[in-house]
């Protein structure tokens, strides 16, 4: 369990690395470029490690199998992409963060209770504590 | 005639919106990762999004697309990529969506303060501020909770 909560912790670290990078890529070639240019290269990137990876077989006959909505991800953070480039310039940045974190936390919870049913109270408590402690750190900073 | 009260609420829409996109992303993700390798996740969720992003540069933004003339070191965002999804999808389908999105915020704060007071990357310096502290052991109040449960 503690393995898997400092892999998510690092996941968050590996996020604003990669975010900087992103940065970096649209002063260069712009907003748009700058982010397909992380799409090319990521679905060549993955397509070279499938095709040296064991699983290619067995993921060309899953991939056949699983309900075609899972495929819908992608599609999901392309447009969660474009929405925050329409709105976070027009919006101060402190409720810009708090409101996407509410949004990801409010379908977070939802997924969970729902499709993963692995919700418990301390668990509530956990993210309640967390979320606080997140909210009272963007104040502190915001001011 | 649209007033500025009506577009900032549709703005803050606009930004929930895009969150709940977010966290549903990883989910779908997670559960295609139960069927699908990372790798096939991966590839899945790059190669639509990429096709998706040159459909939106070609009938909106109607810009040109290119992808040449970065230094080389910038294209590694590709990597970052990969990995992300890979070990966010693990991540949801071991803890649930809730709990990724909470400690993956936690990390990100955490870094940011570091690059911050360090000034890495070249960013600006701007040293750690003592009165982040207390936030910073609430969040490590809950991370303990979340071990817990």
């Amino acid at each position: 369990m503690l393995l898997l909560i400092i892999l998510a912790f690092f996941y968050g670290c590996a996020t604003v690395v990669s975010k900087m990078i992103n940065y970096r890529a649209a002063k260069v070639l712009g907003t748009w470029n700058g982010s397909l240019v992380n799409y090319v290269v990521a679905s060549i990137l993955a397509l070279i490690l499938l095709l040296f990876s064991p699983y290619l077989w067995s993921d060309l006959q899953a991939c056949i199998k699983v309900p075609v909505y899972l495929y819908a991800g992608g599609t999901f953070g392309v447009i969660a992409f474009v929405l925050s480039i329409i709105a976070l310039d027009r919006m101060k940045v402190f409720q810009s963060t708090i409101l996407l974190l509410a949004g990801q936390l409010l379908a977070g919870i939802l997924f969970d209770v729902i499709v993963f049913q692995n919700f418990t109270w301390i668990k509530c408590a956990g993210i309640l504590l967390v979320t606080a402690g997140i909210f009272w750190d963007k104040k502190v900073t915001a001011s | 005639m649209i007033n500025k009260g009506d577009l900032q609420i549709m703005y803050s829409f606009l930004v929930l919106l895009a969150g709940i996109l977010q966290s549903a992303m990883m989910s779908f993700n997670g559960l295609l990762s139960e069927s699908v390798s990372l790798w096939g996740v991966s590839l899945v969720v790059h190669a639509s999004g990429g096709l998706l992003l040159i459909l939106y540069i070609f009938v909106v933004v109607r810009e040109k697309i290119t992808l040449r003339g970065m230094p080389w070191y910038l294209y590694s965002a590709g990597f970052f990529g990969v990995l992300l999804v890979s070990v966010s999808s693990y991540c949801v389908t071991m803890l649930g969506a809730a709990v990724t999105t909470c400690l993956s915020v936690a990390g990100q704060l955490f870094i940011s303060a570091v690059i911050d007071h360090y000034g890495l990357f070249h960013v600006p310096k701007v040293p750690f501020s003592p009165r982040r502290i207390p936030c910073f052991l609430m969040i490590f109040a809950g991370i303990l909770l979340l071990n817990l449960s």
